[in-house]
């Protein structure tokens, strides 16, 4: 019962990372229809430039702000130079090109500036873990929970009660009215590339010390992601954080109960998550039927 | 004076040319309607007036410019209200929060009173402000639709094919709110529609479009005597 119970909870730890990147996936595909295979890297590359800040001297109190603030504008830049004229002439797959090739050269520039030794990432919070009930969770975890629950609650404040977000969300669902009305649709495409290189860099960040921070540490879970926002519906944001909590936990109990599967096959759960919704529910838990194009 | 004044206006989509120098003004204060076949170059017209495709010649509303080179504005900030074919109203927002993106660009104290205002002359609306817009009615998504347009506060109200999908008497009972609409805000509308026996009878003028090029202006009690129009569009 308590490997059970702390198999839960360990499922739903890794679930938040999974949720968070998941978040950044859907808040591009909204207004970009697009799935940003380069935000796992994005992320990665941003938890590099914390370490980099905080190993020329600076606490994580300011070198993980820092690096935040550059990864938004890193992700706006990003959206104006290399997708918004994709988008506009609907080059999908010269899209789809430019995400494989920005990942490619990020973990080129990772490996060429850093190299592949792994660096030792201070944790946020240090001390001894956490009793909960029968099960343990450690003070960083704790953090990174936090952490993601903050990004939700902000998500949620910024999509229902500002009018931003409001744009936002009417930008997404009809562009060419939301452009009649005059809202501003380029802005909410720009922002929207910001906060998810924001999300990714924060917890590419936090993760880094329990992940080993090298090139493409976050690819698996990129794929763990990708699943949990199919799951939840590539544009529903409570769906990405549903759909990642639930990856968690299932990826980690198949590991343990489910012969054969181990740690070893761990990943092709997330394969076999992917399909069985494409095939049994394409628009996911909470997408909207019109997403799926066929 | 016409409120808009249209010269020469070609438009179409990549090579296809659609609008073949295409010149008319509408008054203020008028509902002109446009009645035209199906393909006939209508829609093509009102997305070229709101810059929802490129356009040469000349377009001015109340003296600036609306079509052609400098154009950078969206439609409403241009003092154009442009409810589209097939609505395009927001399903996954709220009928109010649909009503507010239409006023996105007026100060909010005035956003709050237009609201009001609106439920007050489609009640439906009122009574269904918190519910997702994809749950409404086609009769109500018009509304929705006309109102989300107006929340900006245009001056020149465009509108494509509003009847398309209602039954005749869903019809009759819009176009009777767009004649309060334009008597109660002293609002001009050009509306294009296929339905010309109710178009007809809430226009003031009327013009006929046929393969791109658009005829002359005529009153439209005028155009309800005519022969071919009958036989064309009323079915006489
Ligand atoms: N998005 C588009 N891309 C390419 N061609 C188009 C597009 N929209 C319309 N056309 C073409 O332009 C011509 C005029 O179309 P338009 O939609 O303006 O006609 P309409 O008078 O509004 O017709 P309807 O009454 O059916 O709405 C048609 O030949 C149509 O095929
Ligand atoms: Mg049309």
């Amino acid at each position: 019962m308590t490997v059970l119970l702390q198999q839960i909870l360990d499922g739903l730890t890794a679930g938040v990372l999974y949720a968070a990147i998941a978040l950044s996936l859907v808040l591009v595909y909204r207004t970009s229809k697009l799935v940003n295979f380069a935000q796992g890297e994005l992320a990665t590359f941003g938890a590099f430039l914390t370490w980099q800040f905080h190993d020329w001297g600076l606490p994580l109190s300011v070198a993980l702000p820092a690096s935040v603030a550059v990864s938004f504008v890193a992700g706006a830049l990003m959206e104006r130079t290399l997708i918004r004229p994709l988008l506009e002439s609907s080059n999908h797959l010269g899209l789809f090109i430019v995400c494989l090739g920005v990942l490619v050269t990020l973990l080129q520039v990772e490996a060429w500036i850093w190299g592949y030794q792994v660096k030792e990432m201070p944790n946020v919070a240090e001390g001894p873990p956490i009793a909960l009930g029968p099960t343990m969770i450690s003070r960083q975890n704790v953090v990174i929970i936090a952490a993601c629950v903050l990004i939700a609650v902000a998500l949620w404040f910024l999509f229902q009660r500002t009018r931003f977000g409001l744009a936002m969300r009417a930008a997404s669902d009809n562009t060419p009215s939301a452009n009649l009305l005059g809202l501003p649709v380029t802005a909410t495409l720009t922002f929207s590339w910001g906060i998810a290189a924001v999300i990714g860099t924060l917890m590419a960040s936090l993760v880094a010390p329990n992940q080993f921070l090298q090139p493409g540490m976050l690819l698996p879970v990129l794929l763990y992601s990708v699943a949990a926002a199919t799951l939840g519906g590539l544009d529903s944001p409570v769906g990405a954080i549903v759909g990642g909590l639930v990856v968690g936990v299932v990826e980690n109990l198949a590991g343990t109960y489910v012969p054969g599967i181990g740690q070893d096959f761990k990943q092709a759960v997330a394969f076999a998550i992917i399909m069985i919704v494409l095939l049994a529910r394409p628009q996911g838990l909470f997408g909207s039927r019109t997403v799926v194009r066929v | 004076m016409s409120l808009l004044t249209v010269e020469n206006l070609c438009a179409g989509y990549g090579g296809l040319r659609v609008l073949f120098d295409v010149s008319f003004g509408v008054e203020e204060g008028n509902i002109t309607v446009i009645l035209g076949a199906n393909g006939a170059g209508k829609s093509t017209l009102l997305r070229a007036l709101s810059g929802m495709i490129p356009a040469t010649g000349t377009a001015t509303l109340e003296g600036r410019r609306v079509v052609g080179r400098g154009r950078h504005r969206s439609a409403a900030r241009l003092g154009i209200g442009h409810v589209p074919e097939g609505r395009g109203t927001f399903g996954s927002l709220t009928v109010e929060e649909n009503l507010r993106a239409g006023g996105y660009h007026r100060p909010r104290s005035e956003v709050e009173s237009s609201l009001e205002g609106w439920y007050e002359f489609f009640p439906r609306l009122g009574e269904r402000r918190r519910q997702l817009a994809s749950g409404l009615s086609g009769g109500e998504q018009q509304m929705l639709a006309i109102a989300r347009a107006l929340m900006g506060k245009p001056r020149l109200l465009l509108l494509d094919e509003p009847s398309l999908g209602l039954s005749p008497k869903l019809t009759g009972t819009l176009f009777t709110s767009l004649r309060a609409i334009k008597e109660r805000l002293d609002m001009t509308i050009l509306l294009v529609e296929q339905n010309a026996h109710l178009s007809l009878e809430i226009a003031d003028d009327a013009l006929v479009m046929s393969a791109g090029r658009l005829g002359p202006k005529q009153s439209a009690a005028e155009l309800r005597q005519d022969q071919q129009i009958q036989r064309a569009y009323l079915g006489a």
